[in-house]
């Protein structure tokens, strides 16, 4: 049966309302950054080649809404993402606090085959706020709770001076990919694809 | 000769079946110059290096291609013998045609133009532009650019020498290298292994010479050589490779092939391609066979990294030599060359045969070691002389044949190898590409793969999409969409290459549509939700880019640039356009304001967004009912939407999902249907066509009723419908009173009352009154129209729920029943209380208390319709605010028997009274001070002694009209139509004025009065002539004494009839009261003068000064000295004579000065 190499991978951007989640998107897609604030309604998502090691693969990013009321059906993104990116504001608490929410409603969701080794990465946005002075959540804060998630990957990023972006974005690039090799492994060759319980990725048929 | 091959080609290649794999389009043949002295090859930049066996280098590059065929134009270096006019004028035509053969038929509508340009640049002509002669001594045997260096290795008689490129320049010599057969340079590592007879010596280049390393010998002599990381590959003649450590020297053996001779090609810095019988294995830098993972190994093809078939390419036939152009290996044989993908993909190994006139014997064929930079791979025959370039074709185009092929994966790998230059045609090759791609994996099964595709193509808008799924696309709308589109299309296409842009999208479409042809019959079951679930989102993706486009006029302008240079991108085809494009778009995104044209596409694509948007949203309702209910449908149409009515409701009908029709009616403001639909779910749900499905099962009965009274509480104002409203109030009301009276009370805003009160007086009449309570106490209603009303309903209810006319409390017992029961109360007291007297109803109480605490209420009207002898109470209350006291205790008293409230009576008068009188007096008061204040202004500018004359008589003239006020008020008689003081007070006045013998503290006089009567024969009263009885003597004596601050007592004696015994409880009570009173006025009177009296030598204390007065001073005014004549002082301390001051105030008559000296007379005055 043949093993087939993905070369799209599905991102889906999670995190509080106005925290940069649809800039941060822009600013790695399109180099572009607006500092005029317009809401995201529903979700929408663009694509991205980028190179990891040796491979070309296009990256499907989801940029979702913040706000509840603009989140008419959240749950039909998360479905088969194969890295989740939380975001939040280093200068808002709460948006930090919310991560935890974030984390669990994206699980329940998107219900992956193994949860614990599920990629995340965590983006701390907007750290040029008044050179960093505004700053309400320190990256050591950030990190320890990264750390206690399984090691979850940390960036403090800022979407308006495209600080850390690509590599944040690189990162989330090779753990996506990560997943595939990983739930690769779970799949034993010899799986039967006529039984109900078929691999959650579909197989290319071999013809 | 060449031309020839070009044909032969062509046969070749379409005849050339083998088992597995795709043929494939990957390089094109020409035969470039015909030298016969020819005996290596290299690719330098633009040109192709040969060495010739005379010793000269010959440089040959394509001459620029000017649009005339350049056949004749054959002046280039005569000392050459390049290939002339025969192999140039031919080949042109030769390979095109040859494509186009082996296209079979050309259904890509695609390539057409790409196919024009490319014969264009295709095949210019060669020429040898430069030879130099000499350059090898012997010749030159082997050539090698050693580009980390730019340098140019060259074999020849006398070894290995090193050039300057492009200078030609002797840079460096290996030594010991003459007579070498062969060498093999390594890039990363500076290396060059020389092999001379049946030793290698191994050399390390420094930058400035070779220094010799080590040295190794061979089994046998040596056939081709090769190195790779840190291995020296080397083919002996016998067949046999070997691989020699770089850094050791030592020696291993590898295999035997049993093909014509060995033969190697580099891959990358750390892979060889070793030939091996008929196929190729790949070796790695450590000189074992290499696993192609992850390693940084790739032969420039990232992208594919696929796994190999057990690490080997197969040929058809054993190779005489191999050469590598990414990403294809190629391997020369006799009369063909055949390329394969070195690193397939797993779906898809693709070949080509070229036949080229080459020979058998790997000795006479020389093939450079390097592919040009365009990939160009060059090859000669030392036989013939012919020197043949295999040019790849486009990537772009070879993916475009993978397409045809169906082999999708492979056709996006080689599409990403395409050079940044054609970024554009990429992307419009992928945009098919995807689409095509998806369309496989949808019909396979691999939904989420194909979602993600069609996401990937911008050919895969919400319309292919949705024809994929039929049932979720009602025709009409999808039609209606697709007009929409195309309209907008056409007018989009204004600009450059619009007729070719709409021309390729038609042939996309048409190739869409075709690929659709295969698919017409729609999932079912378990495929098509799955299928639903995974487009969903896609779905979804598209409707926030529409709802983004809908909100920002700005954006909308963006997007409508994006799109005309993706458009210019996509269908311009010849690169140059699309800058131009680019920069239109961001001269337009530069430009401030909207210009008239680019509002008009605005308003054209907001209609167009309707359409689609209607279409989107139609689906996705359509694809959340096939989808498990998760309360997301409900949320969906709750929210604004598009959905097409007519479909939405069909569909959700048809399957009993009413909850959600009740929200899309509501959303659509066809308030009439959800209501109705509501009606049903509560009161028939059976009688539906479709059993209730979801949160509609639920609302049968009493929570459909609230449902209903939630939905009219919730319809905005501008919408309600008042006879929809009465419609349903009539049902609602009935099923459920509460809920009905809920709905008229809690509608925001506020149903009129005047809108709402008919309703609910026809449908419920006895929620009328406690709708208008809450009404009033809202705010809902203005009391001065309602509380009339509520008074009336009041009534109405006491009265006539007595009479049994209607209404849940109404008992059995019929008018004249009622009527003797209110008769008999008057007559015997409560007697018949069994029969549920309007006094038991809570009406009863609430109309008592409205009419004793309104302010609004037309007493007269509300009397007037009163019964005459039921509703005592109210009866009596009425006649309180009428101030028709007398008739009023009359009832209390004698009707109803009940002193206490009679008393009550009498306190509630007197304080209001009281109450009145205080607010007078205030203000009163206020006035006389506002008076004084004014006679003090206008009296002014009188005299000094005047002013404080004034303020006493002011103040005196207060006290006096406190003092006659207070007397007028007890008195009670003197009518004071004074300035009113509240309302209250002003509908007191009338009725003070017109019974001169009410009012004030009498009332309790009244009362006793009234005690003391008696019913005459005729029903009229009289004054009790005899003692009255005891109990009712009794009553007198403590109402008197209790009330006996209130009553002068030498008027209720005079009341009292005279026989009767001297009521002495009263009289001790009045009398001591007056003492009391006295008293302790007399006290307040001396704390009063105590106070006054000690506020005076306070003042007296403050006010002091002293001056000092010796017989030196003088009179400031006739500077004489004051002496003891009478003095007064200034402020400054200064004095005067008395009489000098008044001259000269008196004089200068200056209000500054004379207040000095009133201060200073006073003062002097003190003084003395
Ligand atoms: N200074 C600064 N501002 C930023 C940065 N990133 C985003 N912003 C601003 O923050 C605001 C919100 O950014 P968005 O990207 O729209 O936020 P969002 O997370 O997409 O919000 P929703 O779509 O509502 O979920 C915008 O005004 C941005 O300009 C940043 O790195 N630095
Ligand atoms: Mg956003």
């Amino acid at each position: 049966m043949a093993s087939r190499k993905r070369t799209l991978l599905k991102v889906i951007i999670l995190g509080d309302s106005g925290v940069g989640k649809t800039s941060l998107m822009n600013q790695y897609v399109n180099k572009k950054f607006s500092s005029q604030y317009k809401a995201t309604i529903g979700a929408d998502f663009l694509t991205k080649e980028v190179q990891v090691d040796d491979r070309l693969v296009t990256m499907q990013i989801w940029d979702t809404a913040g706000q509840e009321r603009f989140q008419s059906l959240g749950v039909a993104f998360y479905r088969g993402a194969d890295c989740c990116v939380l975001v939040y504001d280093v200068n808002s608490a709460k948006s930090f606090d919310n991560l935890e929410n974030w984390r669990d409603e994206f699980l329940i969701q998107a219900s992956p085959s193994d949860p614990d080794n599920f990629p995340f990465v965590v983006l701390g946005n907007k750290v040029d706020v008044e050179g960093g002075r505004a700053r309400q959540v320190s990256e050591k804060k950030a990190k320890q709770w990264c750390a206690s998630k399984g090691g979850i990957p940390h960036f403090d990023t800022s979407a308006k001076e495209d600080l850390n972006v690509d590599d944040a974005f690189q990162t989330i690039a090779r753990n996506a990919l990560k997943n595939e090799a990983e739930e690769e492994l779970y799949i034993p060759e010899t799986v039967d694809v006529n039984a109900a319980a078929a691999p959650r990725r579909p197989q290319s048929s071999c013809c | 000769m060449a031309e020839g091959g070009g044909k032969a080609a062509a046969a070749a290649g379409t005849s050339g079946g083998r088992s597995g794999g795709q043929q494939i389009d990957a390089f094109t043949a020409q035969e470039i110059l015909e030298e016969r002295r020819v005996m290596c090859l290299e690719a330098w930049n633009q040109y192709a290096l040969l060495g010739l066996s005379d010793g000269t280098l010959l440089l040959a590059s394509p001459r620029p291609a000017d649009g005339s065929a350049g056949s004749e134009a054959g002046g280039y270096d005569s000392g050459s013998e390049a290939g002339g006019r025969g192999g140039g004028s031919g080949t042109p035509a030769g390979p095109q045609s040859a494509q186009r053969g082996q296209d079979g038929q050309p259904k890509q509508g695609q390539p057409a133009q790409q196919e024009a340009q490319q014969a264009q640049q295709q095949q210019p002509q060669w020429a040898a532009v430069q030879a130099l002669r000499g350059f090898g001594k012997g010749g030159v045997k082997q050539l090698v650019v050693a580009r980390e260096r730019s340098m140019l290795l060259c074999l020849a008689d006398d070894g290995v020498n090193a050039f300057v490129l492009a200078g030609m320049r002797l840079k460096g010599q290996a030594g010991r290298t003459r007579g070498a057969s062969m060498f093999a340079w390594h890039g990363g590592s500076d290396t060059l292994a020389v092999a001379v007879k049946r030793r290698v010596i191994l050399f390390k280049y420094d930058g400035l010479e070779f220094v010799e390393q080590r040295e190794a010998s061979l089994p046998d002599a040596p056939a081709c050589m090769a190195l790779a990381g840190g291995t020296l590959y080397v083919g002996l003649t016998k067949r046999d490779y070997v691989a020699i450590d770089v850094g050791t020297g030592a020696l291993s053996q590898l295999f035997t092939t049993k093909g014509t001779a060995p033969c190697m090609a580099v891959v990358s810095p750390s892979e060889v391609l070793l030939g091996r019988d008929s196929s190729a294995v790949l070796y790695g830098g450590d000189g074992r066979a290499s696993k192609r993972g992850a390693s940084g190994s790739s032969g420039g093809k990232g992208a594919t990294g696929g796994r190999r078939r057990g690490g080997a390419l197969a040929w058809s036939a054993p190779p005489a030599a191999l050469a590598l152009s990414a990403p294809y290996a190629v391997a020369f044989s006799e009369g063909v060359a055949e390329a394969r993908l070195v690193e397939p993909l797993d779906s898809a190994d693709l070949w080509q045969r070229l036949p080229l006139p080459l020979p058998a014997a790997a000795a006479s064929l020389a093939v450079a070691p390097s592919a040009a930079p365009d990939g160009s791979l060059f090859v000669a025959s030392r036989e013939s002389g012919a020197v043949v370039q295999l040019r790849p074709v486009s990537f772009v185009r070879q993916a475009a044949q993978l397409l045809q092929l169906g082999e999708h994966e492979e056709a996006l790998a080689m599409a990403a190898l395409a050079p940044p230059e054609q970024a554009a045609e990429r992307r419009q090759l992928e945009d098919l590409i995807h689409l095509a791609f998806g369309q496989r994996l949808f019909r396979e099964g691999a939904y989420e793969e194909a979602m993600l595709h069609f996401g990937m193509s911008s050919l895969a808008g919400p319309l292919e999409l949705l024809r994929l799924f039929p049932s979720l696309a009602p025709p009409k709308l999808l039609a209606a969409a697709a007009a929409d589109q195309a309209e907008e299309e056409q007018a989009g296409g204004g600009g450059p290459g619009a007729q070719q842009g709409a021309a390729e999208a038609a042939a996309a479409g048409e190739q869409a549509a075709s690929v659709e042809d295969g698919a017409t019959s729609e999932l079912q079951g378990e495929a098509f939700v799955a299928a639903v679930q995974q487009l969903m989102p896609y779905l979804l993706s598209h409707r926030s880019r529409l709802a983004a486009a809908a909100a920002s006029p700005a954006q909308q302008r963006e997007q409508q640039q994006e799109q005309q240079l993706e458009e210019g991108r996509r269908h311009a085809g010849p690169r140059q356009q699309t800058p131009a494009a680019a920069a239109a778009a961001i001269e337009a995104a530069q430009d401030p304001g909207p210009s008239p044209t680019t509002r008009a596409v605005l308003a054209q694509r907001r209609l167009q967004g309707s359409a689609t948007a209607t279409l989107l949203d139609t689906a996705l309702l359509l694809a959340l009912l096939a989808l498990p209910d998760s309360g997301a449908l409900l949320r969906f149409v709750q929210r604004p939407n598009c959905v097409d009515l007519e479909a939405g409701e069909a569909a959700l009908r048809s399957l009993g999902r009413y909850s959600e029709l009740v929200a899309l009616y509501q959303t659509k403001g066809r308030h009439a249907a959800a209501l109705e639909l509501l009606h049903a779910l509560s009161q028939g749900p059976e009688q539906l066509p479709a059993a209730p499905q979801g949160a509609s099962a639920e609302l049968r009965g009493l929570p459909g009723v609230w449902a209903a009274v939630k939905y009219v509480c919730h319809m905005p104002e501008g919408e309600r419908d008042l006879s929809l409203i009465s419609t349903h109030a009539k049902w609602i009301l009935r099923a459920d009173p509460d809920a009905g009276l809920e709905m008229f009370s809690n509608m925001q805003p506020p149903l009129p009352p005047s809108a709402a009160l008919p309703m609910l007086t026809s449908y419920a009449p006895h929620l009328a009154g406690p709708y208008l309570e809450g009404a009033l106490a809202s705010g809902a209603a203005p009391p001065e129209q309602y509380e009339q009303e509520l008074a009336r309903i009041y009534l109405e209810r006491l009265v006539g729920g007595t009479s049994g006319t209607s209404g849940t409390s109404g008992t059995a017992g019929g008018a004249a029943a009622a009527a003797a029961a209110a008769e008999g109360a008057c007559g015997e007291g409560e007697g018949a209380a069994g029969e549920a007297p309007p006094e038991s109803l809570p009406e009863y109480g609430k109309l008592r208390q409205l009419i004793l605490g309104s302010r609004f209420l037309d007493y007269e009207a509300l009397l007037r319709v009163m019964p005459q002898h039921r509703l005592l109470e109210v009866r009596a209350a009425l006649l309180e605010r009428l101030g028709r006291h007398t008739e009023a205790l009359r009832i209390l008293v004698h009707r109803l028997r009940s002193a206490p409230q009679a008393e009550a009576y009498c306190d509630r008068v007197y304080q209001r009274r009281q109450l009145a009188l205080r607010e007078r007096h205030r203000a009163d008061l206020a006035a006389a001070l506002r008076r004084q204040r004014q006679q003090r202004e206008a009296a002014a500018a009188a005299t000094a002694g005047g002013a404080p004359a004034a303020a006493l008589y002011g103040c005196s003239s207060a006290s006096t009209a406190r003092s006659l006020q207070f007397e007028g008020s007890t008195a009670g008689f003197l009518a004071t139509p004074a300035a009113g003081s509240g309302a209250a007070a002003t509908k007191l006045q009338p009725v003070l004025s017109s019974s001169s013998s009410e009012g004030g503290a009498d009332i309790y006089l009244l009362l006793v009065q009234v005690l003391l009567e008696e019913e005459d024969a005729s029903g009229g009263f009289r004054p009790v002539q005899r003692a009255p009885d005891h109990a009712v003597w009794g009553e007198v004596a403590c109402l008197l004494s209790r009330k006996r601050d209130a009553i002068p007592p030498l008027r209720a004696l005079g009341l009292l009839p005279g026989e009767v015994a001297l009521p002495l409880p009263f009289l001790e009570g009045a009398l001591w009261g007056a003492g009391e009173r006295r008293r302790s006025a007399a006290v307040a009177r001396s704390l009063r003068r105590a106070e006054h009296v000690g506020l005076l030598g306070q003042l007296a204390d403050a006010q002091q000064r002293s001056i000092l007065l010796t017989p030196e001073r003088n009179c400031s005014i006739c500077y004489k000295r004051v002496g003891t004549a009478a003095l007064v002082a200034f402020p400054s301390g200064l004095l005067a004579h008395y009489s000098c001051w008044r001259r000269a105030s008196s004089g200068t008559g200056q209000q500054g000065a004379a207040g000095a000296a009133v201060n200073g007379g006073s003062a002097a005055r003190e003084w003395r």
